[in-house]
């Protein structure tokens, strides 16, 4: 179980700013892209780890996304990567729904 | 054990050797080039032109997946009945299976004055970093061809304040696409000052030791301080001959999963001359960095025992002046090229139409959209044509009617 103490939840948007098969840039100095996999919300970091691409951009297929610039592909839900010419994961981050809002937990 | 030898870490190689141990091949895989370099991405040396490589597999993962790799080494010659490469020193290797991954050669020119110094190519490490030195030293840059390759070095080098010329044989740059096309590339360089001379050739180069002038086919003397010749490219096959494997005036030929006529040896990327079903004129090569990696990726899988026919989109992109051209597919002078009616020369979207049918998409800095719009790629345009050329309608729901049919 995740110790609710070490968890900084950061409001990042709205349900309704992310539809179903697309993605949400939260625009930090570290920008993390949202998903919404069949009404499930997910959060990786944005930029794909070949390039300098924004994920949130990129293609979405069920729980893949597919990098706009190059086409790496990496698992929206684990953040693992399924495709060259990426060969790093990108990390994933928790996120809660709360009522019409959507919550990461993000590092401070 | 089994022993695969794959002559070229190049995008297609590399990506061969992964594929082959994701599909559970456990036999000895070595990788051999003769650059001495980790092997690394070709599209970012006419991007950056400085002297970092990026790698195409972090330095690891080679030995974590059991690949051996014998860089900075020379294939010098092949003995076809033993199955054995002879290599640098006297060294051999006796393998099962080969891999021709060997790529293209920038095409030199050969007027006179063509082997001064200074008059460069690009094509490998070596070559960028000669050329990173060149656009320190300063211009002006002279730049021989316009298409890909020539206009993202004379956009380099504008942005680094040089003085630059391009001189291209044709009307126009990217002779192979669609007038528009051509015609936005040329005001987006010639807006960031870039000068073209077109429909002209180089007659010579002068210089004592080191080019200092071009002289075009009209008399035409444009001071050089450095030339750079993107003419195309030569497959590189002397291997495949010295086997004895069937070539064709493309490269060596390959069936759709990458065997060649001899039994033992297979090719891939740049150097096949492959039969991909969107190559509607017959069997030829597809220099694209993506196709390389993917060609690789089914080709390994085939040499793993799980033959896979190479069919998926070809995709290319430039990148100049901080702006993307993304293409998916092989549009023919023939098409028909719909634009989005918000086209910019410095953003658009168009879609090329074959009978009825988009055979290829390309766009300018707008990566989300080309994202969609390559799904498009390969199906009938239907009731929707007008709709293309709507700014009215928006894209990415356009893009969804059209794929659920």
């Amino acid at each position: 179980m995740e110790c609710e103490d070490h968890v900084t939840w950061t409001k990042a948007c709205g349900t309704s700013d992310i539809e179903k098969g697309e993605g949400f840039q939260l625009d930090r100095e570290h920008p993390i892209a949202l998903f919404n996999v069949d009404g499930e919300y997910f959060a990786i970091d944005d930029t794909c780890t070949h390039d300098e691409s924004s994920l949130a951009d990129g293609y979405v297929d069920g729980d893949v996304v597919e990098c706009a610039w190059h086409f790496a592909k990496f698992c929206i839900k684990t953040g693992e990567v399924l495709s060259l010419p990426a060969t790093c994961p990108v990390a994933t981050y928790a996120v809660k729904v709360e009522g019409d809002d959507v919550f990461v937990d993000l590092p401070d | 054990m089994q022993h695969s030898a794959i002559v070229g870490a190049s995008a297609a190689g590399v990506s061969a050797a992964i594929a082959m141990r994701s599909h559970g091949y456990d036999g000895r895989i070595t990788v051999i080039d003769r650059d001495p370099h980790p092997p690394y991405e070709r599209p970012p040396l006419s991007k950056l032109a400085d002297r970092t490589l990026r790698p195409i597999a972090p330095p690891g993962r080679f030995a974590e997946l059991d690949i051996e790799l014998r860089l900075g080494i020379e294939v010098h010659g092949v003995d076809p009945v033993s199955r054995t490469l002879h290599l640098d020193a006297s060294d051999s290797l006796r393998v099962d299976a080969l891999l021709l991954s060997t790529g293209v050669a920038a095409r030199r020119l050969t007027v006179p004055g063509s082997s001064l110094s200074h008059v460069l190519v690009l094509r490998d490490a070596s070559d960028a970093a000669l050329l990173a030195d060149r656009l320190s030293a300063g211009g002006p840059l002279v730049v021989v061809g316009a298409g890909f390759i020539g206009l993202e070095i004379a956009a380099l080098a504008r942005e680094r304040g040089l003085d630059v010329t391009v001189v291209e044989v044709g009307a126009r740059p990217l002779q192979n696409l669609d007038e528009r096309i051509g015609l936005r590339a040329l005001e987006l360089h010639q807006d960031r000052g870039v000068r073209f001379v077109l429909g002209r050739t180089v007659e010579r180069f002068e210089g004592v030791g080191a080019v200092e002038e071009v002289v075009l086919d009209d008399g035409t003397r444009i001071p050089a301080a450095t030339v750079v010749v993107g003419v195309g490219v030569e497959p590189r096959t002397e291997l495949a001959r010295a086997i004895g494997v069937r070539t064709d005036g493309q490269g060596i030929a390959v069936d759709a999963y990458g065997r060649t006529d001899v039994s033992w040896v297979y090719a891939a990327g740049d150097v096949a001359s492959q039969p991909h079903p969107q190559l509607v004129a017959g069997p030829g090569r597809i220099e694209h960095w993506d196709v390389a990696l993917k060609h690789g990726t089914a080709v390994g899988a085939t040499m793993a025992g799980h033959p896979t026919a190479f069919t998926e989109t070809p995709y290319v992109w430039s990148d100049q002046f901080g702006l993307t051209f993304q293409m998916f597919g092989r549009p023919r002078t023939t098409d028909e090229l719909v634009m989005r009616p918000d086209s910019t020369s410095k953003s658009y979207l168009g879609f090329w139409l074959r009978d009825e049918v988009v055979v290829a998409v390309c766009g300018l800095d707008r990566p989300r959209d080309v994202g969609a719009a390559r799904r498009l790629v390969q199906l009938p345009v239907g009731a929707h044509r007008d709709a293309l050329a709507d700014g009215g309608i928006e894209l990415r729901a356009l893009i969804k009617t059209m794929t659920r049919g």
